[in-house]
Order: C-alpha cells, then sequence, then structure tokens
C-alpha cells in the first residue's frame, strides 16, 4: 500500500505540473494521467477504466479565465493509486471498485481547490533588482521562474496525497456489506457518472441545437447497431 | 501563460536586443500583467519580439509594445480558450475514448498526437508569423476565423459523443440480454439531465443523484 503510494507521486508530479505549470502537452488530463499512473502501478487496465470515465465526468469544466476548476490531474492519478491498492488488498476487482472510488475522489478533488487557490494567490511576484549586468537579471528572474514552479510542484503532491489518503482512508471504514452489494450491482452506474459528465459538457460549451445533434447521433447510431 | 513565464520566455532575445543599454527597461515593460491562452501566447511573444527588435533598431517607436500587448490579450484568450479548450481538446477526447471502449491500451496516444499535433504547430507557426510578420499577424489570425473553427470542433464533438454512448448503451443492453431500442430512454433522461443543469445543478450533484438513482432502480 505504501510502496503504490509513494510510486504514484511520479506521475502525480509530472502529471501536475502539465496540468498549469510547464508544457500543458495534456498528459494532465484523465484519459492520459489514468493509464500512465496504471503503468507506473503494473495495472493498466485499472488507469483506462477511471481515466475514461473521469474523461468524460470532467469534460464540460473547462478552465476558462481565472476559474479554478476541481483538480482532475490528481484526482485520476489518486483514485488510479486507490483502485489498484485497495483492489490488491481486498480482493475486490476494479471493476467493481471504480464507481465507488470515483464517487469518493470528487469530495477530496473539489477540496484540493483550497490549496490551489492559496498557491496561486501566493505565486504572486515583485520585479527583482534591475541594477547590474543582464544575465545577473536574468538568473534573478529565472530564480523566480523556478520558485512558481516549485510551487506547482508541491501543490500537486499535496493534492495527490490528500485526495489518495482520503479515498483510501474511506474505503477501509467502508462497512464490508456494502462491497458484497456492489458486486452484484449493475455495470451502469460508471455510464451514469460518464453521462452526467456528457450532459454537462454538451449543456456548457454553447453550440446552438447541441441536444438536436447529440440525440440524432445517438439515435442513429443505437438504431443502427439494433439493425446489424 | 502568465505574467512571469512570459517575461521570462522573453529574456533572451531583450539580451540579445539590447547588449548595451536599454535591458533594464524592455524588462520594465513586459514586467506587468499578462495572461492568455498558453498556444495562443507564442504568437503574442513573436509579434512583441518583432516590435522589441524594431525598437532597438531605433524604429518603430510610435507602438507602445505593452499596450499592443495589453490590446490583444483578450480576445486571443478567448479565442484560444474556445478552440483549444473547448473544441479540440474534446474532441481529441472523444476520438480516445472510443479507443479507450474496445480496451485499446493506445487510446492516450491517440489522444496526445490529435491534441499536440494541432496546438504544437500552430504554437510554432505563431510564433515564427508574429516574428516575421510583426502586428499584421492581427489580420492573419483574423482571416483564420478561429471562433468558426472552435463551432466545428465543438459539433463534431457532440456527435461522436452521441455515437459513443450508442456504442456503450448497445453494450450494456446486449449483455443483459435486453432489446436495444429500450437504450432510447437515455434521451429524455439527457433532457431531464439538461434542464437540472440550467437550473442550476452543477455536474457533482447529478453524478451522485444519477448514481443513487441507479442503484436504486438496479
Amino acid at each position: 500500500m505504501i510502496m503504490t503510494l509513494a510510486t504514484g507521486l511520479i506521475p502525480a508530479l509530472l502529471c501536475g505540473l502539465d496540468r498549469v505549470a510547464c508544457g500543458q502537452f495534456m498528459i494532465s488530463r484523465p484519459i492520459v494521467a489514468g493509464p500512465m499512473t496504471g503503468l507506473f502501478l503494473g495495472d493498466l487496465h485499472a488507469g483506462l477504466l477511471i481515466g475514461a470515465c473521469l474523461e468524460l465526468l470532467w469534460m464540460g469544466i473547462l478552465p476558462m479565465g481565472a476559474t479554478i476548476p476541481p483538480d482532475d490531474t490528481q484526482a485520476t492519478v489518486a483514485g488510479t493509486v486507490a483502485l489498484t491498492s485497495f483492489s490488491s488488498v481486498s480482493a475486490i476487482t476494479t471493476d467493481v471498485l471504480l464507481p465507488l472510488v470515483i464517487l469518493l475522489i470528487i469530495p477530496f478533488a473539489l477540496l484540493g481547490r483550497l490549496p490551489e487557490r492559496f498557491v496561486r494567490e501566493r505565486n504572486h511576484w515583485d520585479l527583482p533588482e534591475l541594477s547590474g549586468p543582464s544575465g545577473a537579471v536574468i538568473n534573478r528572474i529565472a530564480r523566480m521562474h523556478r520558485r512558481g514552479i516549485l510551487n506547482f510542484s508541491v501543490l500537486a503532491l499535496f493534492n495527490y496525497l490528500l485526495i489518495a489518503v482520503g479515498t483510501i482512508i474511506v474505503l477501509y471504514a467502508l462497512p464490508t456489506q456494502l462491497y458484497r452489494e456492489l458486486a452484484t450491482a449493475p455495470p451502469w452506474l460508471r455510464y451514469a457518472i460518464a453521462f452526467a459528465g456528457s450532459v454537462f459538457f454538451i449543456e456548457v460549451i454553447h453550440v446552438r441545437r447541441a441536444f438536436t445533434l447529440f440525440a440524432a447521433s445517438f439515435s442513429m447510431g443505437l438504431l443502427l447497431l439494433w439493425m446489424v | 501563460m502568465q505574467h512571469l513565464g512570459f517575461l521570462y520566455a522573453i529574456l533572451p532575445a531583450l539580451k540579445h536586443f539590447y547588449p548595451d543599454q536599454g535591458f533594464a527597461d524592455a524588462v520594465r515593460r513586459h514586467a506587468g500583467h499578462f495572461n492568455t491562452n498558453p498556444y495562443m501566447a507564442p504568437a503574442v511573444i513573436g509579434t512583441t519580439l518583432s516590435l522589441e527588435e524594431q525598437r532597438a533598431g531605433g524604429e518603430g517607436e510610435e507602438i507602445d509594445i505593452a499596450d499592443f500587448k495589453q490590446m490583444i490579450l483578450a480576445p486571443y484568450a478567448a479565442m484560444g480558450d474556445a478552440l483549444f479548450w473547448g473544441g479540440i481538446r474534446p474532441l481529441a477526447a472523444v476520438i480516445a475514448l472510443f479507443a479507450a471502449a474496445k480496451g485499446e491500451a493506445l487510446a492516450p496516444l491517440a489522444f496526445l498526437l490529435l491534441f499536440n499535433l494541432f496546438h504544437l504547430g500552430f504554437r510554432w507557426s505563431g510564433l515564427r508569423r508574429g516574428y516575421h510578420q510583426g502586428i499584421a499577424l492581427i489580420d492573419f489570425i483574423h482571416d483564420l476565423k478561429l471562433p468558426d473553427w472552435a463551432i466545428r470542433a465543438k459539433e463534431a464533438t457532440i456527435v461522436l459523443l452521441g455515437g459513443y454512448f450508442a456504442y456503450i448503451v448497445a453494450t450494456g443492453l446486449e449483455a443483459a440480454e435486453i432489446p436495444l431500442f429500450w437504450g432510447l430512454i437515455l434521451l429524455p433522461l439527457t433532457g431531464l439531465l439538461a434542464i437540472f443543469y440550467r437550473r442550476g445543478g452543477s455536474v457533482f450533484q447529478a453524478t451522485y443523484l444519477l448514481a443513487a438513482a441507479t442503484l436504486l432502480l438496479f
């Protein structure tokens, strides 16, 4: 358990930096962060499952302007860690645990906005002393730049640990009866979660006749599959 | 990209343009507020460098570089957010989700390839064109009609999303040996959920409600 939690620190840092501070090549998106964490932990399937589900759930929450969305990146990394570690010690399959883990990480991910707001507010800077050779000025500014990246690194690791440890503690605290019930629960649960996110995306992207497009595409797809 | 990141990115060029004097003034000019979409920022950097180079060579004094930057930040941010965050990223994600639904381990790579090819090309081209064309880049960006492309990408995403859910629902129904046309129940559910969101409901509240309803019904 501790080793799995510690291994998760690597994708948490890499993906956390990509989210805001460095590159933004989107390895921070759930569809990538989940499988990447799964690879580190030796369970790609679990990462792919949780990554796909969280990608749909979070698809409509966009980082427009100065808004701070819940930390979907650390939620995915922590969720994958919680899923694989608890599954290995409890012998409950990742498919059964998946919806429960997602429902548990959401409140912790929302809580993660508080430290993120704190770090962003603290990330202000004042122009350094500009006297002296230009090389020295560049070094001073580069040092401030690196300090900003360090702040976001600490934030990524903090949020990861907050969500992962919180989720794992709750998973242990839940009664075993619940897991027995979950094992017989329908597979619709995870699709219900993904569906909530997708409809939210369609609602917020401001495209005229979005629901008509979705309904037509869904109906056509379903009817075609029925006919084939 | 924000304040210090922008300054840090252009520092080596400023040092090159102002080897003797004027470097500190140039740094002061770019130490103010800066916040735009990260994929549009290279275009601003390229244009800024072009203007700084002209000023260092004794030309272009009539253009206030700081004012110019402030003028284009908000529209570039709006265009970039709509196109990259609201358009291309969800489109690439839904395509990758199809692969993930089939258990394809390369799904994340498909997402990274689709998204990064586009934005890296745009970043590189923005930087180069901004540097070579200067403020004429504004016309070029305008002619690209990025908001129209954003709408097209969003429409394509919705159509693919509909197809994705058709596949997911059909797979689930087949496994439960239920006739596929029952899946059309999802349509009124979509409408109800949309009404819930329009009345201020959040995606997370909807998630818990749907999960509870699923557990109760099945």
